[in-house]
């Protein structure tokens, strides 16, 4: 594999990039997904293939994979062979034309991926239902009338051997007739001689027999009269309909049941080459998607727009076949709902959400409502680091959405962001690796500082929290560094500083940006250098006996209560060293005596040459 | 005893803490002024202000003709009365004064 640092900086040479709306976004992101899913192909490999030949990717390798994607959702699998004969076959072949390499996917390899399928449903719609939806229309005499002896033979069956169909099904109570998944197990589970009996199992082999001519005549059905085959006999347009459907595109162009074979290929084709202009099918695209997007009235976030596809249709290449993997994007996480991270980078983007994917049972299992919010961070974090992208860091969203099932009119977005304040500290590599920390604050309870700040709650608190367990030796941590930055950074930061105003100018904003990480540097260095002096000036039983009286009063906020407990500890030492005694003397007369708002974060400064690290 | 509320500012502390380090450049010894210190420090703590002022009166005077006692002095008298608020960072500023001797 490319190594993924080095293939970064060349970004701007991805054939496939992010267009800056979300939905088409995320289509794109469900695309690699798609792809990942059938042919295993990583984004980088995608990425290649599409530079190589467009064409190949998007007529064939995509319908491919899309229909057996959705074949794979209804449940049934698609052996691996066809995939790898596939993909071998349509990069040997030459073709003339896109629609020539459409069709040739359409009727060699996705009626052959679809054959079990197909055959699943048109037994199971015979067995499970009544009457008129029994048999769909086109259906011949001759599987109607295999159907029938099947049937009578079930009947008899179940009445000679009523007590041994129960154990080998694990029926409880009373039935009837078998269900579909009733026939599945008997075509599929050998069954034991000595368990059941001799007429059982006779009468069982006969059955099972019955069974596969019904399957027997359906494969050479669909063998003869779909695969490979550009006529496919019009009285059966129907019957050989692919059997798939979709909760989002519900009834949406080829997933309507309504339609032939013939028009599910012509609809796939066109929704491929853009070739989609009626208004009405427009409309329902829009109305679809349009599903994310809050109502007026209840709009707080106004970066969106409803999207009218009109707009982008002749901009955007395949827009269709990213619109149709949308809902490719989302993953199920359990207790939490569809779930995607969202950022402008489309390999960043990538990439957190396949690390969220493989880090999905841990998420899962954990009781936090925030262990989402935790890993997709720690996430962030790290595919950052490792790509050096910090652009991405400005442009954060965390989008989910409920069960689509219940209701399809209301789905919740929820976004997730963090300020350009909050991203101008992080992108320093200082700050982000001094925050990104886990501070033990009770005995089995940990706080992330990063998470903390990214919430906007006080730093400070966690920190005296956590000073608590070191002065009780309750913890084995012993890092300064962390809690001086953490310490520095909220000291900068304080309200009165001015970074509260959300609507102030932004000429003026980028100007305290600016100077604000050289300012939370420069006040961690004279924490850390108070911090040293009173290591050295005090000897370590001193600052033992008294780092408790001195961290109480810290707690009840009483400043010139701490100032006089310092300095009477400081007038008694016999420091000869006068550069450290006017240090620390500038220290706390500025920072301390004169410094009403912010002095308790420089007296915990301070404080940490108290305790042990 | 009533007093009048003067805006102190940062650069009427900083003023302070300088005239009182000059003031006690060549005022005792070191173990004079840490006696003196713990002293004030003590009158600071549960803000006295006429025992802080008097000890600290008291050391003054032994060079009440040194220049940079006048300074001292006449700052104090602007001053004075304090609230206890800027008492206490007055006194502090006197105090931390005092204590930067020993780092000259």
């Amino acid at each position: 594999m490319i190594k993924a640092s080095n293939e970064t900086r060349l970004v701007s040479e991805f054939t496939l990039k992010f267009t800056g709306n979300w939905i088409i976004d995320l289509g794109m992101l469900g695309f690699f997904n798609l792809l990942e899913e059938i042919y295993e192909w990583n984004f980088l490999e995608t990425q290649k293939r599409i530079k190589e030949n467009e064409e190949i990717v998007y007529y064939g390798i995509f319908p491919f994979a899309y229909i057996c994607s959705e074949i794979k959702r209804k449940g049934s699998a698609i052996p691996k062979k066809i995939i790898k004969d596939f993909v071998n076959e349509i990069y040997k072949r030459e073709f003339k034309s896109k629609k020539e390499i459409f069709n040739f996917t359409w009727e060699n390899y996705i009626t052959k991926a679809a054959t079990d399928h197909w055959k699943d449903y048109i037994i199971s719609k015979a067995i499970d239902e009544n009457k008129d939806k029994k048999f769909i229309k086109g259906t011949p005499e001759t599987l109607k009338s295999l159907i029938k002896r099947m049937e009578d033979f079930e009947k008899e069956f179940i009445r000679k051997n009523r007590d041994e169909i129960k154990k080998f099904l694990d029926k409880e109570r009373k039935f009837q007739k078998f269900k579909y998944e009733d026939i599945k197990k008997f075509q599929d589970t050998p069954i034991k001689f000595k368990e059941y009996g001799k007429e059982f199992v006779k009468n069982a082999e006969e059955f099972k027999r019955i069974i596969s001519e019904v399957d027997a005549y359906l494969d050479k059905k669909w063998d003869s009269e779909v695969i490979s085959n550009k006529n496919i006999p019009k009285e059966r347009a129907i019957f050989y309909r692919i059997p798939i459907a979709n909760k989002y595109y519900t009834n949406f162009l080829f997933f309507q049941p309504k339609y032939t074979h013939e028009k599910q290929k012509k609809e796939l084709y066109y929704a491929i080459d853009s070739k989609i202009k009626e208004k009405d099918v427009l409309g329902r695209i829009d109305k679809t998607i349009n599903k994310f997007l809050a109502s007026y009235d209840k709009a707080v976030n106004i970066y969106y727009t409803p999207l009218k596809t009109k707009y982008f249709i002749d901009i955007i290449p395949y827009l269709f076949i990213y619109l149709l993997c949308f809902d490719r994007a989302f993953e199920y996480y359990r207790n939490i709902g569809y779930l995607v991270f969202y950022s402008n980078d489309i390999f960043a983007t990538y990439k957190v959400n396949k690390r969220l994917r493989l880090r999905k049972s841990k998420i899962e299992s954990e009781d936090d409502p925030n262990s989402i919010f935790r890993s997709t961070w720690q996430t962030v974090i790290d595919t950052i680091i490792e790509m050096e992208s910090w652009w991405v860091l400005e442009n954060l969203y965390l989008i989910k959405y409920a069960d689509l099932s219940k209701t399809q009119r209301f789905i919740d977005v929820e976004y997730m962001g963090i300020s350009r304040l909050q991203a101008t500290v992080l992108i320093d590599e200082d700050l982000r690796r001094n925050l990104n920390q886990r501070l033990q604050i009770d005995e089995d309870k940990y706080k992330w500082l990063f998470e903390e700040f990214i919430k906007n709650k006080p730093l400070i608190s966690t920190i005296m929290n956590h000073l608590i367990l070191r002065l009780n030796q309750e913890t084995k941590q012993r890092k300064i560094q962390p809690l001086l930055y953490s310490l520095a950074l909220e000291a900068e930061l304080f309200p009165e500083y001015g970074f509260t105003h959300l609507f102030e100018d932004p000429i003026s904003l980028n100007t305290k940006l600016d100077e604000l990480v050289p300012r939370i540097k420069k006040s961690r260095k004279k924490m850390d250098l108070a911090r040293k002096d009173i290591k050295k000036l005090l000897s370590e039983s001193i600052r033992e006996n008294n780092a408790p009286h001195l961290f109480s009063i810290i707690r009840r906020q009483n400043k010139y209560s701490f100032a006089n407990s310092l300095l009477k500890l400081i007038i008694s030492s016999q420091e000869k060293d006068k550069r450290l005694i006017r240090h620390l003397n500038d220290y706390i007369f500025h920072e301390i005596i004169q410094n009403d708002e912010t002095w308790i974060y420089y007296a915990l400064g301070l404080f940490m040459g108290f305790i042990g690290g | 005893m009533k007093y009048v509320k003067k805006p102190i500012s940062t650069k009427d502390y900083d003023e302070i803490k300088i005239y009182t380090k000059k003031a006690f450049e060549n005022i005792g010894s070191e173990t004079y002024r840490q006696r003196l210190i713990y002293k004030l420090l003590n009158t600071a703590k549960v803000n006295n202000q006429n025992d802080f002022f008097s000890s600290l009166l008291r050391a003054l005077n032994s060079r009440k003709d040194d220049k940079n006692v006048k300074r001292l002095s006449r700052k104090l008298e602007w001053l004075y009365p304090l609230s206890s608020a800027n008492f206490e960072k007055v006194a502090y500023s006197i105090i931390m004064g005092i204590m930067a001797v020993r780092g000259e």
